[in-house]
């Protein structure tokens, strides 16, 4: 991975407004409980704005997190609707949600300011409900299942992200597959960094990655196009271009969080439940701005050399670039978790080996996806043209 | 006993790594011809906020002025090298007229052009700038559209390819 040398902080491009601390859910490896009851009052909502809008960049991205932020969306709407009265063209929105409280209404808001939302699902009914439970410990599969058919009506590009566990491992391919069966196109996926992982589950999953491949191959070969990370982003780092600092997270630079006290964090994953345990991990607040030096020093630990990776040659290809994700698991930024660079170590000759099967068989779908510019263009307007026709 | 180890002797993928270049343009114009010219147009135009978009992740372009700051910077801090702005340099024929570009070294016959909306090099100039790249200079990169993060990666490789032709 490239180190940048001369480190300052950049504009701010990206905040996630953690609007409550409540949710709806009680996802066993959620990294924000315990849960407490505080929301986002309005005026530290606005002065959130005031402060973001005081930032030098063009161009800020709000995403409403939480908790769950669809448990407020009377203060989402009354956010976005300051933001835009006060500094048109400043601010774009979007939401991260479990999807269990999406109605009509929170689709018309979303159609209404342009909105977008990410969608936690972990996958079919076995893996949904063995992580993603209910205050009483129930599955939530039905109660998101039964949403999904207005999410993809609204935006068929809806955004899933998904979880694997140590206890879900064997369950991956048959809840990629249904999720991509189910009709969506775009599928996030990623470990649980912090749980018990073991030798033997690693050789699980890379036997469902093995098997998810040959999907991959096939679905590419019948010209689908869907976009599934754990192969995409990783074909990238080498058709596009290896990895840098801040590309795959820039906490405390050009990305930062608001916890509901307005507080301001490096990540989502840093706010917890905001209280005085957490809050030294604080870089400011809305009220009286950054502290600069703290700021500074989560950059430039995060930009610094990951831990051990100085000349593996999987270094500037592999996920490690995350300093919150390293944060959590290790404690540190820039030190990665050994689950982490076990998986990489498993998952990249996968990926490779059916990136080199897709280039030999000339797969034209793999040559657009990975190689034209203009892919995301001409795939849309692609997508636009067969559903106009099947009018 | 699960461990962090480094990876030696990984085997080169076949499929090949190629990153965007100036190219790419006109290639994509010369497949898709008219509806190549329409695409890139649009992608030259089109606000990425929209929330039908295909993207997973849209890509986020710099404008010209944040473009021009960060090339010109990895310049100044690799090289020591500036850049004279909108600068109005000759192209010779077929297109035999001047055109105005967004930073130019006269002495050393380098400079670089970032397309916007209102400014972008036409399919014609664009050939004939290629082929004064392969030929004698002037040796002028036209860095279509870039995301900040790869700002001084696209910047320090048209350093290094002109510290491999000698021009710097």
């Amino acid at each position: 991975m490239k180190i940048m040398k001369d480190i300052k902080p950049r504009p701010i491009t990206h905040a996630a407004l953690s609007i409550t601390h409540r949710c709806n859910l009680r996802c066993k490896y959620c990294y924000s409980v315990p849960k407490a009851d505080r929301d986002m009052d309005i005026p530290t909502a606005y002065k959130t704005i005031d402060f973001l809008n005081g930032s030098e960049g063009d161009r800020i991205t709000i995403t409403f997190f939480g908790g769950e932020p669809l448990l407020l969306m009377d203060l989402m709407e009354n956010i976005i609707d300051y933001a835009w009265s006060k500094y048109p063209s400043k601010f774009a929105f979007r939401a991260s949600t479990n999807g269990v409280l999406i109605n009509q209404c929170f689709l018309e808001l979303c159609r209404k300011y342009n909105m977008s939302f990410v969608l936690s699902l972990d996958g079919n009914s076995e893996m949904q409900n063995a992580n993603r439970i209910t205050p009483t410990g129930k599955g939530s599969f039905a109660l998101v299942e039964k949403n999904i058919d207005a999410i993809l009506g609204f935006n068929p590009y809806t955004i899933v992200v998904s979880v694997i566990t140590p206890e879900t491992a064997t369950l991956v391919y048959d809840s990629v597959t249904w999720l991509f069966d189910r009709g969506f196109k775009y599928v996030v996926q990623t470990l649980d960094h912090n749980a018990d992982w073991n030798k033997n589950d690693l050789v699980t999953l890379a036997k469902q990655y093995k098997q998810l491949s040959r999907f991959y191959f096939n679905a590419l070969e019948e010209g689908k196009k869907i976009y599934y990370s754990p192969f995409d982003e990783r074909i990238k780092t080498r058709t596009i271009k290896p990895l840098q600092c801040g590309d795959l997270c820039d906490l405390a630079n050009t990305q930062i969080a608001v916890a509901p006290s307005g507080r301001l964090y490096p990540c989502v994953q840093f706010i917890g439940n905001d209280t005085s345990e957490h809050q030294k991990f604080s870089i400011g607040d809305v009220f009286t701005g950054f502290n600069q030096e703290k700021r500074l020093n989560y950059v430039k630990e995060n930009y610094g050399p990951k831990k051990p990776c100085d000349d593996c040659e999987l270094n500037g290809r592999c996920m490690n670039g995350c300093g919150c994700v390293n944060w959590r698991a290790t404690g540190k930024l820039n030190l990665v978790p050994v689950v982490l660079c076990e998986h990489e170590r498993m998952l990249m000759p996968i990926v490779d080996k059916l990136a080199n099967k897709l280039w030999k068989k000339n797969n034209e779908l793999f040559k657009r996806k990975f190689y034209s510019p203009f892919f995301a263009l001409s795939s849309y307007i692609e997508d636009c043209a067969i559903k106009s026709k099947g009018r | 006993m699960l461990e962090r180890k480094k990876v030696t002797g990984y085997k080169v993928p076949k499929y090949p790594a190629k990153h965007f270049s100036r190219h790419q343009n006109i290639e994509f114009i010369k497949k898709y011809g008219f509806l190549g010219a329409i695409l890139i147009a649009l992608e030259l135009s089109c606000e990425k906020t929209g929330t039908v978009g295909p993207p997973p992740f849209p890509p986020e372009y710099m404008t010209e002025n944040e473009a021009r700051q960060a090339i010109e910077k990895v310049f100044a801090d690799s090289t020591g090298i500036d850049f004279q702005n909108d600068f109005r340099l000759y192209i010779p024929d077929p297109v035999n007229d001047t055109i105005l570009i967004d930073g130019y070294n006269d002495s050393l016959n380098i400079g670089y052009e970032y397309p916007s909306e209102d400014d972008s090099l036409d399919t014609n100039v664009q050939t004939v700038l290629d082929s004064m790249m392969q030929d004698e200079g002037p040796y002028i990169k036209n860095f279509i559209q870039m995301e900040s993060s790869w700002s001084e990666y696209e910047t320090m490789l048209f350093i290094d390819f002109l510290r491999g032709i000698g021009a710097i």
